[in-house]
């Protein structure tokens, strides 16, 4: 199958500083994650792909054209970017009209793949609310309504999970995934790596303008596993818990902090530590969990870093 | 990362989305006037605007039953010269209003992207935006110019019904476009400048009625006509003056109206130029 998204050597640099870095890569139909931390080049490399901007160096082909100065593969094409602009006094419903419209859908053709679509990010009750009004949830499903209302073949998704309650995040996970099933190139850029293990196993991570690495995220989580991560815990009886988290062979340190009362734990393999803990909430009160380096930075420095 | 996978093609692209269409900017204007209708401020706005054209209306009536003050009010080609030089103020007034935000917000907020991620072009966005302010301007210039005229012919058919005053309609356009245009691309200029449409608004005005300032100044110093070509209201006065066939003010007497015609192509095409390259949707930080 033809690829539909080509970069060849592209490079982007603004000025001295380098943005991309000789970046190839090709993506066919599926779905795709572009993982990097803050400042990597994730959308550089979306704005790249999305025609938005002109490589410096190589090129960047969309669905067979130039990605840059090709209006008309946009007809096939859609964005859900990171920026919160959004046409204030608008209506969702009136919003996504206005953008089909740019598209060269007449009103009534509009209203209907507007409808359509809004329901499919299941915001059919407030559809007709000003978009002013919405919450950061609300904004984010409307955005990515605008995205597919005209059933786009490509389509590029930055963050598009952030401020999504878990419910929403598991119906739009769920819906990039069908929307890969059904042949569209869905790339979705996130720093956040559990985000993606929901959506897609191919992966492309970037780092200092560099394709780090790119393949299937088994490979990118056994890197994670071999990687201690903290985890911060609270619980009724903190001393208790320690006692049992000592026992597990992945452990690498633990520490209680007196001043919080917390539990700080740096773990080889999450799952199993997750699983103990589980195990123990009720008898050590356990009230809280949070992994504190969740992000992809200290994963890319280890891996940068071997 | 090409994928040998086989995928299920459910889904089909509509068909009619093919091919740039023409007039794309269209929507871009249609989507941009019908919420800046939806303001009550904007309506106020050109409700006031229009309060000359009836104040006038009841001018050409009242001279209608005492065709003795004609001598006073005359109905003729500087009755309308006079009605759309009146209206500049409120030119300016609506072009701060309704045009500063045009681009500087969509920069500002990352909304270009919103337009530029469709079957759109850079010039598409731009004529789209020019023509959100073409018209708005023209509600408060054009419009009601033509307004009073085909209502002074009525309430005047004596004075305006002869077909030859019909050739005040071309000139009414012709100034109208005149004060239009420029003032639309310089109000859009500062949008793409700013970022901001307060500061675009500000920087607007001051660049309009810097230079009305600096004509003056430079009137008095060297009490040459030529000073006019600084200011943008002297060489829409000008080119309109020429247009009515009025007679020239003290301070423009000399100056050659092609050259102040000359000047404002000048400002339309070099702000339509500075906007070609300065809106861009990626922001680019060096």
């Amino acid at each position: 199958m033809t690829p539909r998204v080509v970069f060849k050597k592209a490079s982007r640099w603004y000025g001295p500083v380098m943005a991309l870095n000789d970046v190839s890569f090709e993506l066919g139909p599926g779905v795709y994650g572009l993982l990097g931390p803050n400042g990597a080049g994730k959308s550089s490399l979306l704005k790249l792909a999305c025609g938005q901007l002109r490589p410096s160096q190589g090129t960047v082909e969309l669905l067979g054209r130039p990605a840059f100065g090709s209006p008309e593969v946009f007809h096939s094409v859609g964005l859900c970017s990171d920026t919160d602009a959004l046409f204030e006094d608008f209506t969702g419903f009136q919003f996504v009209c206005a953008l089909l419209s740019l598209n060269g859908f007449g009103s009534i053709q509009a209203s209907r793949l507007a409808t359509e679509v809004i329901e499919t990010v299941d915001l059919k009750d407030a559809m007709h609310r000003k978009v002013g009004g919405y919450s950061k949830g609300m904004r984010q499903r409307i955005k990515l309504a605008q995205a597919l209302a005209h059933k786009p073949e490509v389509l590029f998704l930055d963050e598009p999970l952030t401020g999504m309650d878990p419910q929403n995040r598991k119906r739009i996970s769920d819906l990039m995934k069908r929307l890969g099933d059904e042949g569209r190139t869905v790339l979705v850029s996130t720093h956040i790596l559990h985000e993606l293990e929901q959506v897609t196993r191919r992966v492309l991570l970037i780092h200092n303008g560099r394709v780090l690495a790119e393949g299937d995220l088994g490979e990118i989580r056994d890197l994670l596993d071999r990687h201690p991560r903290s985890v911060r815990l609270r619980a009724r009886d903190p001393r208790g818990l320690a006692r049992e988290l000592v026992l597990l062979p992945d452990l690498v340190s633990l520490t209680l902090e007196d001043a919080s009362g917390h539990l700080l734990a740096e773990i080889r393999k999450p799952d199993a530590f997750f699983a103990r803990v589980q195990e123990l909430s009720v008898a050590c009160g356990v009230e809280e969990m949070w992994v504190t380096d969740e992000n992809l930075e200290s994963v890319f420095s280890y891996l940068v870093s071997k | 990362m090409s994928s040998s996978q086989i995928y299920e093609q459910h889904y089909r692209r509509l068909d009619a989305s093919i091919p740039l269409r023409a007039q794309r900017w269209i929507p871009i204007a249609r989507e941009g006037l019908k919420a800046l209708f939806s303001l009550r401020a904007y309506l106020a706005l050109i409700s006031i605007a229009w309060l000359p054209v009836f104040v006038r209306l009841v001018q050409v009536y009242f001279t209608t039953r005492f065709p003795e003050a004609r001598r006073v009010v005359p109905v003729d080609d500087k009755l309308f010269f006079d009605f759309l030089a009146q209206q500049l103020p409120w030119m300016l007034l609506m072009s701060a209003y309704a045009g500063a935000g045009l681009i500087a917000n969509d920069m500002r907020t990352g909304g270009l992207l919103l337009y530029l991620s469709r079957p759109l072009t850079l010039v598409d966005y731009i004529f789209g935006k020019v023509m959100i302010l073409f018209v708005s301007l023209s509600m408060v210039t054009m419009v009601p110019g033509l307004v009073l005229f085909f209502g002074a012919r009525s309430l005047a058919p004596d004075v305006l019904g002869a077909a030859s005053h019909l050739l005040l309609v071309p000139k009414i356009v012709a100034m109208a476009l005149a004060l239009v245009l420029p003032t639309t691309a310089l109000v859009l200029v500062m949008s793409a400048l700013a970022r901001s449409a307060r500061f675009a608004g500000l920087g607007f005005f001051f660049v309009f009625v810097g230079s009305t300032v600096a004509h003056a100044i430079a009137w008095r110093a060297t009490r040459s006509a030529y000073a006019g070509l600084i200011s943008i209201q002297a060489t829409m006065r000008r080119v309109g003056e020429a247009i009515f066939g009025v007679k020239p003010t003290r301070m423009t007497a000399d100056l050659p109206p092609e050259y102040a015609f000359a000047v404002l192509a000048l400002l339309f095409l070099g702000c339509l130029f500075v906007l070609k390259t300065r809106v861009r949707a990626v922001e680019i930080v060096k």
